[in-house]
């Protein structure tokens, strides 16, 4: 049969149904008729002819399922009517099901919750280029046991000249500064960098270029995208234009592109780190952040070697760092490093309860076979396959557990702005931001729900295919006949 | 529900062909014709025959028809399609093959 053909009969066995079925009833019950016509003319007497034709009615259900089978698209059709029989059982049973609903949605609905968490923060990487690279140099106090010390200037001078392990080193600080605008003097933060952050970061300005080359002579700023957007109108045109920062003029050079968060997601703008004299810096003060891209190839062992031997040597030159060394932290360690396992933890936790959610379900949808029996165990006499009853149970599971998977995602979609809300300013939770029920996100509680229905759904299955060997009950006999396929 | 062999399903299949030959019957008809063809050896239940008849017509072997049946009643008429009927003359031929290969088979010592 060629495929156009076979799909006109599926749709036709499946769309019309109901005349298909009434013209089959027609066509049996025309047979059983003439049984009769013939038997009664072949001399049985009326009575005999009659029970004759009753006996063979008696198996037409049976013919009906069997010619249903045979025909293109059954299996189809018969999963569907399995889904919707499975949907109406559902409905009639309204408080078994909520409490499904519920406890599924519950379940479901933390661990989407919670995954999208972990997922745009820990299992992504960072929103930088190459961020495997990129690594943050600590100040080292081993005598005193602080490893995550602010750096100075003159350090920070040292370490860039001395090293050859780092394409590039920036230092920053956090300020607030004044800005003069049309609406009044305001106190914004603003982040002090030497111009080679963004090259850290691997990042361009969207808009415009960057520091100037003459930066310590003609400052410039570098605007974040948010800031542009709320208070400049994403205008592009404010390129070239000056703010009055601190009472100077500055020009804006760039704007940065949305998503870059660093360090704090509240700064609004980047202003250029230079020092005039190298002279007047006081190794004492302590007041820079250093981030450093490594040079491709160079391991963070081989950099960290480097830089022990420099602070070595600058620990000799100078008294005032006595016991001062480097700590090099990668990137992703700095910013996740106390949150990664917390939210590993609470993810096995809510996939526990969720465990725990499907262990229980089991065992109501059990306590409801035992209460079908009766339905089962006629539907098994008229003539209904195991395997086809099984696959009805599973439909009914199956439907529950998307139900209660789709619960579940709209919880989350409640809760998980919540959480980007929540998520503190002031420390650097990067990628914040994109805290969201994405389609990753969606993915793996689609699969969840799958997942649980089928465990639900098969446990009394397993349950049933143990047998007592000595005495089994009549519950137990029923239920492996319908659990068995 | 007894499951045919395949061996069992082409031999009912080429059966009912066979027995359309003559002109179109409803199912009754058909099942009777096939016992008689085979002499009583192959009674063919509703069971069997419906399931076979429905598949043979959405195969395009057969045709099927309402028309007016002995009693008078209403009866669903199958008769032998053009496709149908060389459906019969291919597996005629390919039931000769296979039983003169069995018949040799067996017969070898």
């Amino acid at each position: 049969m060629s495929i156009v053909n076979r799909l006109s009969r599926i749709w036709r066995n499946i769309i019309h149904r109901r005349q298909v079925e009434d013209d089959l009833n027609a066509e049996l019950q025309a047979y059983v008729d003439l049984a009769a016509h013939r038997h009664a003319a072949s001399g049985m007497n009326p009575e005999d002819a009659l029970r004759a034709a009753r006996r063979d009615a008696g198996g037409m259900e049976s013919v009906k399922e069997a010619v249903r089978d045979a025909r293109s698209g059954s299996l189809l059709e018969s999963v569907v009517r399995d889904f919707r029989f499975g949907a109406r059982l559902l409905a009639r049973n309204p408080g078994f099901t909520t409490a499904a609903l519920l406890m599924l949605a519950v379940g479901i609905g933390a661990n989407t919750a919670i995954f999208s968490v972990l997922h745009a923060l820990v299992l992504r990487d960072l929103p930088y280029s190459e961020p495997d690279r990129i690594v943050v140099i600590h100040e080292k106090r081993s005598l005193e046991g602080a490893l995550r010390n602010p750096v100075s200037a003159p350090d920070f001078l040292d370490w860039r000249e001395q090293s050859t392990s780092f394409e590039n080193l920036a230092a920053m600080t956090n300020i607030e500064v004044t800005w003069q605008s049309e609406g009044g003097a305001e106190r914004i933060p603003a982040a002090l960098v030497t111009p080679e952050l963004l090259d850290v970061y691997g990042v361009r300005p969207a808009i415009g270029t960057g520091f100037r080359s003459d930066v310590s002579t003609r400052p410039s700023a570098i605007l974040t995208h948010g800031f542009w957007q709320r208070r400049f109108g994403a205008d592009p045109s404010v390129l070239g234009r000056s703010m009055t920062i601190a009472g100077t003029s500055i020009e804006i050079t760039g704007i940065l592109p949305p998503g870059f968060e660093y360090p704090e997601r509240d700064v609004e703008l980047f202003l250029p780190l230079t020092w005039r004299s190298r002279e007047s810096l006081d190794r004492a003060s302590h007041d820079y952040r250093v981030a450093g891209r490594l040079k491709k190839g160079v391991s963070l062992g081989a950099a960290s070697a480097e830089m022990d031997g420099i602070t070595a040597r600058l620990e000799k030159q100078h008294a005032v760092s006595k016991g001062h060394g480097a700590n090099i932290v990668p990137l992703s360690n700095e910013l996740l490093g106390p949150i990664k396992m917390p939210l590993f933890v609470l993810q096995a936790a809510a996939a526990l309860v969720l465990l725990v959610a499907c262990g229980s379900l089991a065992n109501l949808l059990l306590a409801r076979m035992l209460a079908r029996e009766r339905e089962l165990s006629i539907r098994l006499a008229i003539g209904a396959g195991r395997g086809h009853l099984l696959r009805q149970l599973l439909c009914e599971s199956i439907l529950l557990g998307l139900a209660g998977g789709t619960l579940g995602v709209v919880l989350a979609f409640t809760v998980v702005p919540l959480f980007r809300y929540l998520a503190p300013t002031a420390t650097p939770i990067v990628g914040a931001t994109r805290i969201g029920v994405d389609s990753t996100v969606l993915a793996v509680a689609l699969a969840l729900s799958v997942l649980c229905a089928l465990v639900f759904g098969l446990f009394p299955r397993y349950v049933g295919s143990e047998s007592d060997g000595k005495r089994d009950s009549r519950e137990r006999r029923i239920v492996r006949a319908c659990m068995l396929s | 529900m007894l499951r045919k062999t395949s061996l069992l399903q082409g031999t009912l299949d080429l059966l009912i062909l066979k027995a359309l030959v003559s002109g179109p019957r409803h199912g009754l008809a058909i099942a009777e014709r096939v016992r008689q063809m085979t002499n009583d050896a192959f009674q063919v239940g509703p069971g069997s025959l419906f399931p076979a008849l429905h598949r043979m017509e959405e195969a395009g072997w057969l045709a099927s028809e309402w028309g007016e049946s002995e009693n008078k009643r209403k009866a669903k008429y199958y008769k032998l399609t053009k496709a149908g009927s060389r459906q019969l003359n291919s597996e005629t031929e390919q039931w000769d093959r296979i039983s003169l290969a069995i018949n040799r088979a067996l017969k070898t010592t």
